[in-house]
């Protein structure tokens, strides 16, 4: 099947893309911290804690690159993913609570619900040609009506109060686990998922679609590229995973409420991972998710001040604009052999 | 119960066109979404409630100090950081302001705290009866500072040279630069006029809300859509969509359900975005 598509795309495609074509010193040292991250949680030794900021940053890393998908290719930038997480942590949480289903199912039903929300919102906004800081209005208010909803419906929601999740023990089946190593490898292992997803997006036809779409709107639709279509099928995909993500952080945390799983300053964080990282990458929200997580719980849990932290994250997000805007593995770029590396 | 509704909906929809129309002039002029205004807002209302706490001000007289320094601040932003990256991806754009809310919120919250204070006078507490509808000297005040503060903002925009020069700006940068405009220092003034309008919304309030690192966010929230609603460049747009917006949601909250008006706001919101892009009062010309 590879064959076939590469011969389609032509002769430069013939050309090894993603981690393959890196140096062979580069995929040694993937290999090895991928096998250094996997083993990183079995020894008992480690403190609950450290395993914490290890899910987390396999949390954000993913949620990052769920964005990237549909902004870092497609150019459609929602500042309203939060809403999505919310999606997913509420439709598990809820269907378990009240009706005692699993929220391994809660989870598929959370994504399916994500996606009609998504298309919902995408396509009156791709159909009338809502793009840039319109596009960016639209995703604030729809995730600001969320907010309230979930926040005015206490009598289903839990309110502002939030919604605690009883703890079962040791419960696989109703995603609930005693041994904080499993979700680890959970978070990691759906880490794993999107980034290959977001990778095979950029070499699919799909992706191409998007890119030329975020480069330019107009000239993308006279080479025959149906725009709403293109953006719709790349924003529902971005939904769907991120609710994916809010059912497990629902499970992680086992409560959730509007301020932790709805908030803007939520959709605002999962940005800055994909933009500090470069937000073109299907890597970018990892390497940003591992530089940053690590550092804002340093600073949450090591600085006197409350509000440390987000500081912080102003301070990095105002710099990287002034001097990276193109993020970390923006630098990379120029070079035609680090570009396919990094899928720029 | 009706007549109160509409009341405190004027008062609110007064504060949102304060707030909108500086929002609008430098949505319209920069072309940048400004997402640290309700964090401004919040530094404005700092501003004034330490110098009411602090130098003992009459809260109404921190006015001129809180407008020329919200001025500066404004001014500064734009031509020390945003000026820079004019020339980028718009998403630069977007995330820079952005970067600079969370700073100035946080910031406050470093400094300050979470905690909510407030200053007012015994005076601004006094309520007034006209027509039966019941307002408080605080809110006519603010009713009358939003006036005010509009109509000079209309006379500075379409009555001085600076002002025409904005708006040639706001139209076409490149030809009013052909024509000997600074673009660059331009849009430094029209930054900092919009953040001073924040400084006289910021000033009205403090003696009715608290003070505390987020004050901001609802109004800002309600400021986009007032902008978007009364379309680009328009003062008596964002002036009109703002008090609509105001008496809408008020209406909305004593008639049919408190929890709900901000939502029943963002849905009227998005359905108005999707049909009339270019706002309710605004022309298509915007549209590229």
């Amino acid at each position: 099947m590879r064959a076939t598509r590469s011969t389609e795309q032509g002769e430069s495609a013939r050309l090894p893309s993603g981690i393959g074509a890196a140096p062979l010193s580069f995929r040694v040292a993937s290999v090895v911290i991928l096998l250094g991250l996997v083993i990183f949680a079995i020894p008992d030794s480690i403190p609950f804690y450290y395993k914490q900021v290890g899910i987390l940053i396999f949390w954000f890393a993913s949620l990052g690159t769920a964005w990237t998908i549909s902004c870092g290719y497609g150019g459609m930038f929602s500042i309203g993913n939060a809403a999505f997480v919310g999606t997913g942590a509420y439709t598990s949480t809820l269907l378990f609570l009240h009706f005692q289903i699993s929220p391994w199912l809660g989870m598929v039903v959370g994504m399916a619900l994500a996606a009609l929300l998504a298309a919902g919102v995408g396509y009156p906004a791709f159909r009338f040609g809502l793009r840039g800081d319109y596009f960016a209005l639209i995703t604030i208010a729809f995730s600001g009506i969320v907010y309230e909803l979930v926040n005015g419906a206490s009598g289903i929601t839990g309110g502002g109060q939030g919604k605690p999740i009883r703890v079962l023990g040791d419960r696989p089946w109703l995603f609930q686990f005693t041994d904080r190593r499993i979700y680890y490898y959970i978070a990691m292992a759906m880490w794993l998922l999107t980034v290959v997803v977001a990778y095979r997006i950029r070499h699919s036809r799909l992706g191409y679609k998007l890119l030329a779409i975020r480069d330019d709107e107009p000239a993308a639709a006279r080479a025959g590229i149906n725009g709403t279509t293109v953006k719709l099928v790349g924003f529902v995909i971005t939904a769907a995973i991120t609710a994916a993500l809010g059912t497990f952080y629902a499970q992680l945390i086992l409560f959730i409420d509007p301020g932790s799983v709805l908030a803007l300053d939520l959709s605002v964080t999962l940005i800055l991972m994909a933009v500090l990282g470069g937000m073109a990458s299907y890597l970018g929200a990892t390497v940003g998710a591992f530089i940053l997580v690590p550092l804002s719980q340093w600073l949450a849990a090591n600085t006197a001040v409350a509000g440390a932290d987000l500081f912080a994250n102003g301070l990095i997000l105002v710099l990287l604009m002034l001097y990276m805007p193109h993020g970390i593995l923006g630098l990379l770029r120029n070079s035609p052999r680090w570009r396919r590396v990094v899928g720029w | 119960m009706f007549r109160a509704a509409l009341a405190s909906g004027i008062f609110l929809g007064s504060i949102y066109a304060m707030v909108a129309s500086g929002l609008n002039l430098i949505f319209g002029v920069v072309k940048i979404i400004n997402f640290a205004h309700g964090a401004l807002l919040a530094l404005g209302m700092y501003m004034a409630y330490f110098l009411i706490t602090l130098a003992g001000f009459d809260p109404y007289l921190t006015l001129p100090v809180v407008v020329v320094a919200m001025f500066l601040v404004g001014w500064a932003i734009q031509s020390g950081i945003i000026n820079r990256i004019m020339d980028s991806d718009r998403t630069s754009q977007l995330l820079i302001t952005f970067g600079l809310a969370l700073m100035v919120q946080n910031g406050a919250i470093m400094l300050w705290g979470h905690e909510y204070r407030s200053a007012t006078v015994p005076y601004a507490r006094k309520v007034f009866d006209i027509l039966g509808i019941r307002f408080s000297f605080a809110a006519l005040l603010a009713l009358t500072g939003s006036a005010i503060s509009l109509v000079l903002l209309y006379l500075f925009l379409h009555r001085t040279r600076t002002g025409t020069a904005i708006r040639a700006v706001s139209q076409q940068p490149d030809s009013a630069a052909l024509a000997g405009i600074n673009v660059k220092s331009i849009y430094g003034i029209a930054f900092g006029v919009g953040s001073a309008m924040v400084g006289v919304a910021a000033v009205f309030m403090v003696p009715i809300y608290f003070v505390q690192p987020s004050v901001g966010d609802p109004f800002v929230l309600m400021a986009f859509i007032t902008v978007v609603l009364g379309g680009l460049g328009s003062v008596w747009g964002a002036a009109a969509a703002g008090m609509m917006l105001g008496v809408v949601q008020n209406l909305f909250a004593t008639m049919v359900n408190v929890e709900m008006a901000p939502t029943f706001v963002f849905l009227v919101f998005m359905v108005i975005m999707f049909f009339r892009p270019y706002g309710l009062f605004g022309r298509a010309e915007r549209i590229s």
